[in-house]
């Protein structure tokens, strides 16, 4: 009979280099950077660490595919390393599976690493990537913020919504984000921007402009894990632990039949139900102190505010108008500045999410410090709203 | 209409009337291929077919023949060996699209994809046999398009891929009017 997760791994340290336009780097670089951090937090050697799990998302334009990008950055010799991609949820899936490891009994420490360097690429927002054969020669050629803007579309028919008061809603999201971002020493964009301005920018995927789309970063971010009580035995007093990790995939439904609406990420939903179960979550809106959710676009945050049961089903747009989501608000959500401010190296991105959960729940985030987190839930979605995979890691003070 | 022969789905009376004007000289030619655009890098995409994998499911992308499910009714396309709605292993018999209405289910106008017209518009089309697909959206003009606009299903070039000089095509979903 599976037990689940929670409690059984520990936090040990974790890192962030600085997000942004890394010019300044390379991949390798932003590794170390992240690692270094990471080490010295939990005050171990490096030669404790048993297993590796590497996320990357976009081989061809990032570091290689393999293990070996990351075992040559940290000169990590012999042991065993997995690299892991599964889209925008990659950073998520290498922490799943480094606490998978520990959890098994297999390894007393495992690492898991994010990173991603697009500004390399040279695109404004990401590559092009292949489907497959098969899909390429039918599946139109449509960019990321086209893929989700069409959640729009599906959200104002079903629930009747002005198409301005939506553009409203969703520029407030980013507006939000803005706000929070200025005080994130490590973010991508660390600027206030006034609602004007998001509303007024140039349209990238109707009804998604500039300010909608998240910012496209360079980065990296590490945790290393372990049991509780190796982590107590190491001198740790405030532990913060895994309490859920999972994960849900379409099977096309969404896109081949039907009954989705076009309003909703189902795959959200699921992976929330399961982690709210294994969390032992009754009523996340009262328990969850702090969300990072992947706000890749405005409307993705909207409608995963209904997805993870903390607005009504059609109430986003009237919660986000009230600043139920603002740092000052009931639900803090992006408090470092998210996808949106922090940026989203995509393999970093669900590192990075937990990254802020671990300073907040034990202290350390400086002016954006919220009071007393005691439960902080991260949200991924990857691939686009009707057909990808959802992943949710909630952490907590054991 | 000689033996063999097929009549025009469209032809050229109607393809003709329900055109779209474009007045720029400039865009009708760089329509025509006849000035050397700089498109970005969103343009450098490479759009090769895995020519194998194109003759396996030929009527699938030529013919538009997806699947039927022997099981649960429910059509789809792709055809692939499990039903996207029971999961019926090796369930699928043929189902022609080609003649089928729909209408949109969501949609964007993505100004970010480079296209030789932009935007191009994409979105999920719902058939009204009970089925959807992810499909590019043409033919928009000026009246725009909005969740519930009927779509008929046409013949186009899916990709040009100028490096090996080979054009192929697929359906794509037209406003009916």
């Amino acid at each position: 009979m599976a037990t689940g997760i929670k409690d059984k791994v520990a936090i040990l340290g974790m890192g962030c280099s600085r997000f942004g336009e890394r010019w300044d780097v390379g991949s390798e670089q932003l590794i170390n950077e992240a690692f270094t951090e990471a080490l010295a937090d939990t005050g171990i050697d490096r030669s404790q660490i048993g297993t590796v799990w590497f996320g990357s998302a976009l081989d061809s334009v990032n570091v290689g595919n393999s293990a070996t990008p990351l075992t040559t950055a940290l000169r990590l010799q012999g042991i065993p390393v997995t690299r892991v991609e599964n889209m925008c949820a990659t950073g998520t899936e290498a922490l799943r599976g480094a606490t998978y490891a520990v959890a098994s009994g297999a390894v007393d420490i495992a690492l898991a690493v994010g990173v991603e360097k697009l500004k390399d690429t040279g695109y404004g927002g990401l590559p092009v990537p292949g489907k497959g054969t098969l899909n390429d020669l039918w599946m139109p050629y449509c960019s990321a913020p086209a893929g989700f803007a069409q959640l729009a579309a599906g959200y104002r028919a079903k629930y009747g919504i002005d198409r301005e008061l939506l553009k409203r809603a969703l520029a407030t999201v980013s507006w939000k984000s803005h706000q929070n971002g200025v005080k994130s020493p490590k973010a991508h964009l660390r600027k206030a921007v006034t609602m004007e301005t998001i509303l007024n920018a140039p349209m990238i995927a109707e009804p998604l402009g500039v300010f909608d789309c998240c910012s496209v970063s360079d980065g990296a971010a590490v945790a290393i894990v372990t049991t509780p009580e190796i982590a107590r035995a190491l001198g740790k007093q405030d532990l913060v632990t895994i309490k859920a990790l999972q994960l849900a995939s379409s099977s096309g439904r969404e896109s081949g039949m039907t009954e989705w609406a076009g309003a909703r990420v189902p795959n959200t939903r699921m992976a929330a139900a399961a982690a709210y179960k294994e969390a032992g979550i009754r009523d996340p809106r009262k328990q969850l102190s702090q969300i990072e959710v992947h706000d890749c676009f405005s409307i993705t945050e909207l409608v995963t505010m209904e997805d993870l049961g903390l607005s009504e089903d059609g109430h986003a747009v009237q919660d986000v108008l009230d600043g139920v989501y603002n740092a000052d608000g009931k639900i803090p959500y992006q408090i470092d500045g998210g996808l949106k401010c922090f940026g989203h190296p995509i393999g970093a991105t669900g590192l990075r999410m937990v990254y802020e959960h671990y300073l907040q729940l034990l202290g350390r985030a400086g002016e954006r410090q919220l009071k007393n987190p005691t439960l902080g839930l991260s949200h991924n979605l990857g691939g686009v709203p009707y057909n990808g995979v959802a992943a949710i890691s909630i952490v907590g003070l054991m | 209409m000689g033996e063999g022969s097929h009549r025009p789905a469209t032809g050229l009376a109607k393809s003709i009337a329900a055109r779209i004007a474009e007045t720029s000289h400039l865009k009708m030619a760089s329509f025509e291929g006849e000035i050397d655009l700089e498109w970005g890098m969103r343009a450098e995409t490479d759009v090769k077919a895995a020519l194998t994998q194109h003759y396996l499911s030929a009527d699938q992308i030529n013919a538009f023949v997806g699947g039927r499910c022997k099981v649960c009714n429910t059509v789809q396309f792709p055809r692939l060996p499990n039903c996207v709605s029971c999961a019926s292993p090796d369930s699928q018999t043929p189902f022609n699209f080609a003649d089928e209405l729909g209408q949109v289910a969501t949609f964007s106008a993505d100004w970010l994809q480079f296209y030789l017209a932009p935007p191009p518009y994409v979105g999920l089309v719902q058939f009204d046999v009970g089925s959807r697909l992810l499909m590019e959206i043409v033919e928009v003009g000026a009246a725009g398009i909005d969740v519930g606009t009927r779509l008929s299903m046409q013949f186009r070039i899916k990709a040009r891929d100028r490096k090996r000089h080979y054009s192929r095509y697929f359906w794509k979903a037209v406003p009916v009017r």
